[in-house]
């Protein structure tokens, strides 16, 4: 891999004389550097002529070794084999969308207006709706409007009701 | 001989509408990060979810893509920051459950290889993979990105700073207190 070899080429500056650990933990880089082998031979020969007169990088260069090896007992599983169907189907649903669905966080902004403007809509009916006239007035038409009004708000709460849905699908679809 | 072509190349090619070329980056990268998302969230199936996640916001980008930065540090940024938020919305819920889980499916994982091996060697090896889960667990999030990006994808301290938006020494820092944790956890089972 690219990534590896390159490292292994990077230069470390080393001064024997100097413990790493007594410098301070940005300087203990080399020693993680040479448990992991990233350093270049010319170097790491250095280094390991400081180890072995050093009992404390002797110590951290034995644990830290411990943990590198255990590390690699943390193997990854195998890729789902349909990884890439379910992304493709992924990104074609997402393509079918308006445009309006795919800018990003819109139903964020959009989802609590629609319930504010619902809510005024339905203060605005309330406020602007007619005295109930007195008793055993109510004409047959009269009748009807009521019947019609009702059945006008209900219409308008499913599809407030609906956009509502579709927003939390879209937004379930974003986890 | 074949020109391997470069991420950033490739990509240029997916904002000019080739998908041919994001199936080939998708290949590069698919393994690297479903693994670098399991080892961080340590439960396979939100880690495939989450690396879907990932190249579904590669995709939708695509538009705006300039190859200012390695691909991979992009990639890996994203991924990063989902894993990140994803630990920190619900680590206290998921965190025991994915231990139990991830411990089954490691072990799964290397089916291939237990008939070499005996009943002791089988139980000490996955007493050993659960320990080290364990102690990985443990770490806070950034820091355990550090070691992943470190230890897992061999990647310099520039480059795990450029992905975690972070100063080299600030890299450097976290892998040592990292390793600082998991050594006093795991030197043992050297
Ligand atoms: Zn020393």
């Amino acid at each position: 891999m690219a990534e590896a070899n390159r490292i292994k080429r990077v230069r470390r500056e080393f001064v024997p004389a100097q413990c790493p650990l007594t410098a301070g933990e940005q300087s203990a880089e080399v020693l993680l550097d040479f448990v992991s082998r990233r350093l270049e031979p010319e170097a790491a020969a250095v280094f390991q002529k400081h180890v072995d007169l050093c009992p404390a990088c002797q110590a951290f260069v034995g644990t830290q070794s411990a943990v590198w090896q255990a590390l690699d007992a943390f193997e990854a599983m195998p890729v789902s084999e349909d990884f890439d169907r379910k992304l493709w189907a992924r990104i074609e649903r997402e393509e079918r969308e308006p445009w309006w669905k795919r800018i990003s966080g819109f139903d964020a902004i959009w989802k609590p207006a629609i319930a504010v403007a619902a809510m005024a809509l339905v203060m605005l009916g309330l406020w602007m709706r007619p005295a109930p006239p007195p008793a055993g007035t109510a004409s047959h038409a009269e009748m009807n409007l009521d019947v019609e009004q009702i059945d006008r708000t209900l219409e308008d709460m499913e599809m407030l009701r609906e956009l509502g849905l579709v927003a939390e699908a879209g937004s379930a679809r974003q986890m | 001989m074949a020109t391997v072509e470069h991420d950033a190349e490739l990509m240029l090619r997916v904002r000019d509408g080739c998908s041919g070329s994001f199936a080939i980056l998708l290949e590069r990268h698919r393994g690297p990060v479903v693994h670098f998302m399991f080892r961080m969230v340590q439960n396979q199936a939100v880690a495939e979810e989450l690396a879907q996640e990932v190249f579904l916001r590669v995709y939708r980008s695509r538009g705006s893509y300039e190859p200012t930065a390695k691909f991979t540090t992009w990639l890996y940024r994203i991924a990063t920051h989902l894993a990140l938020n994803w630990l920190r919305d619900g680590k206290h819920e998921r965190g025991q459950q994915s231990l139990d889980t991830g411990a089954e499916e490691g072990t799964s994982a290397r089916q291939v290889a237990d008939y070499e091996l005996t009943v002791e060697q089988r139980m000490v090896r996955d007493s050993r993979f659960v320990e080290v889960r364990r102690a990985i667990e443990a770490l806070p999030g950034k820091q355990r990105a550090a070691v992943m990006m470190h230890k897992y994808r061999e990647m310099e301290y520039s480059h795990i700073a450029r992905v975690l938006e972070c100063s080299e020494s600030a890299v450097k820092s976290l892998l040592f207190r990292a390793y600082q944790t998991l050594r006093a956890r795991l030197a043992h089972l050297g």
